[in-house]
């Protein structure tokens, strides 16, 4: 049979699914090799390509021995995956389960809680950017007016870092809710009631019948917000460019600011690596847990 | 019945929460219609007492290019990556099915990580800085979540159906086209609507890809405002809602389609 297929004409069918699956191939998976490539070179952007030299993992010994600025990028993003994914996934819970039970109001205020969701995060950047402005912003306004000291939000380290989970949590937990609100839809009333024949309090129900339910969901907001906490770039870039300093850089800055802007492109590739490897391995495991389970 | 007590507790915080949710959107509409002179001395949280569409009008012109250039991106984008979408799915479904792990492992892959060779593999063919690098590098990335979004709503009853046709003498690109395509009204509404918002607010390739007039799209174009030393608040905010205005329209007419596009692209799909 296999001798039969070899001989034959290739079918027109089998000429597009190896040309889309060729295009994407290479842009998706092979510049992912490049750039692993890449990130064994010494290759900077004044070097001409026949001068690269390969220098194995020096890189990368470079940057988890020596580079303080990956420390702290790998540290922030680890704070937002740390925070942001689950008090968005704690704030939808919350938001669902009130959504669940609001009656008549809850197509509007559903919608308002998408709205953040919906936009770029570079509006959301410059959203928040302006609430954070010293002397016109939202809420330096607003503490002024309240006799509590202005603070300059993104300039100083400290507050800067945590500043920025704000907007994170602002744009996902409205996404949370909603996806939430779906698996609330879909646990049968008949459960609920016979539970509340048998005495069980608010907490009990939500414990023992609810979180249950919810697991899937949950599992699935996981996989989703902590792969968009790693990924996170266009806000950042927007509201601090990574500053003060290096003080709320993240990876995806870190390697975007080696290659394009120093023109370090093998050490801004190790670091693409490193995220790369990263984000697998913390998305994946519970993705194809998911699928396993069959959601 | 719930009692009004409770009722009032779970309205007190649904309230909180939307005050949270909208009030950077509000000091955004209050500020767009603020004349320049007197950005920075009316507080963000109330209408300006002389509002102006002068921001609009201004932005309007610095965005109708950039608009454009969205558009172009997003027909090549959304139409390649729906038809792919489709196919490909439709191919893991009838023939090899492990190629779907491909693709898992593809949607999980940061798009900027491979943003060099990306950069390099178009400036070789000369179209850096061009729309059709951008719609097309796009569709490239979008792939692989829309073939697990058409695989979700593809059930394997569908093999019966493509069993049949078969014994009716149809050949697999013909099943594809009569059998398959005409059953996924559903799976492409929701991707088209869902790959609409995610191309329309994509930054990362606009910035690295491009950068230039002839190719940058209205969120990029947007960024550029900031740029400047003391950024001019009401011509931003005015940007803001104009280049935002398509996707959020989009959310609250079709908002159920594209949070499908989410969990389906995530859900079953081996």
């Amino acid at each position: 049979m296999s001798n039969k297929r070899f001989h034959h004409k290739p079918s027109f069918f089998t000429v597009l699914v190896v040309i889309q699956l060729a295009f994407v191939f290479y842009f998706v998976f092979a510049c992912i090799g490049f750039n692993i490539l890449i990130s064994f070179t010494d290759w900077s952007g004044l070097k001409p390509l026949t001068e690269i030299n390969l220098i194995g993992l020096e890189n990368y010994v470079k940057l988890i021995f020596f580079k303080r600025e990956f420390h702290i990028s790998f540290l922030n993003n680890m704070l937002i995956y740390a925070i942001v994914v689950p008090a968005s996934i704690g704030i939808g819970l919350l938001l669902s389960s009130l959504l669940h039970i609001a009656g008549r109001s809850e197509p509007f205020f559903r919608t308002c809680y998408l709205l953040p969701f919906s936009l770029a995060y570079v509006v959301v950047g410059i959203l928040w950017l302006y609430v954070y402005y010293p002397n016109i912003g939202i809420l330096n306004t607003t503490l002024k007016f309240l006799h509590l000291p202005e603070r300059h939000w993104l300039s100083e380290p400290q507050t800067a870092r945590f500043a920025l989970l704000v907007p994170m949590i602002w744009q996902y937990s409205g996404f949370a809710a909603l996806v939430l609100l779906g698996g609330l839809r879909s646990i049968p009333l008949e459960i609920m009631e016979s539970a509340k024949i048998d005495g069980a309090s608010g907490f009990t129900m939500f414990r023992y019948i609810v979180l249950p339910h919810l697991r899937y969901p949950i599992y699935f907001l996981y996989v989703i917000i902590s792969t968009w906490a790693l990924m996170t770039f266009d806000l950042i870039w927007i509201m601090t460019g990574g500053g003060p300093g290096v003080e709320t850089s993240v990876l995806s800055i870190l390697g975007y600011k080696y290659a394009f802007g120093y023109n370090y492109f093998g050490l801004g590739a190790a670091v693409f690596t490193l995220l790369t490897l990263l984000n697998w391995g913390l998305a994946l495991p519970v993705y194809f847990y998911l699928q396993r389970r069959g959601v | 019945m719930r009692s009004v007590s409770s009722m009032i507790k779970i309205y007190v915080i649904l309230i909180i929460y939307f005050l949270f949710a909208v009030i950077p959107l509000w000091s955004c509409l209050t500020t767009s219609i603020t004349s320049t002179k007197e950005v920075g001395l009316i507080s963000p949280w109330v209408l300006p007492p002389n509002p102006t569409l002068e921001p609009f009008s201004f932005v309007l012109k610095e965005l109708a290019r950039p608009i454009y250039n969205g558009l172009i991106q997003e027909l090549i984008t959304v139409t390649l990556a729906c038809l792919t979408g489709s196919f490909l799915a439709y191919y893991t479904l009838i023939r090899w099915k492990k190629l779907i792990y491909l693709f898992i492992v593809g949607v999980f892959t940061p798009p900027i990580a491979a943003s060099v060779p990306t950069v390099l593999t178009w400036v070789k063919l000369g179209l850096y800085n061009t729309n059709l690098a951008l719609g097309l590098t796009r569709y490239a990335y979008v792939v692989p979540i829309t073939v697990l979004l058409f695989r979700s709503f593809y059930a394997e009853s569908l093999l019966r159906l493509i069993e049949a046709a078969r014994i009716d003498g149809a050949d697999d690109l013909r099943i594809y086209a009569q059998v398959i395509l005409p059953l996924s009204k559903i799976p492409l509404v929701v991707a088209s609507s869902f790959l609409f918002t995610i191309t329309w607010n994509c930054y990362v390739w606009a910035l690295v890809l491009g950068p230039g007039p002839e190719a940058r799209n209205a969120i990029y174009r947007l960024s550029l405002f900031l740029s400047i030393h003391t950024p001019e608040w009401n011509y931003l905010m005015a940007g803001v809602i104009i280049s935002s205005l398509p996707v959020v329209l989009l959310y609250v007419t079709l908002g159920k389609y594209i949070l499908a596009g989410y969990t389906a692209g995530m859900g079953k799909a081996v």
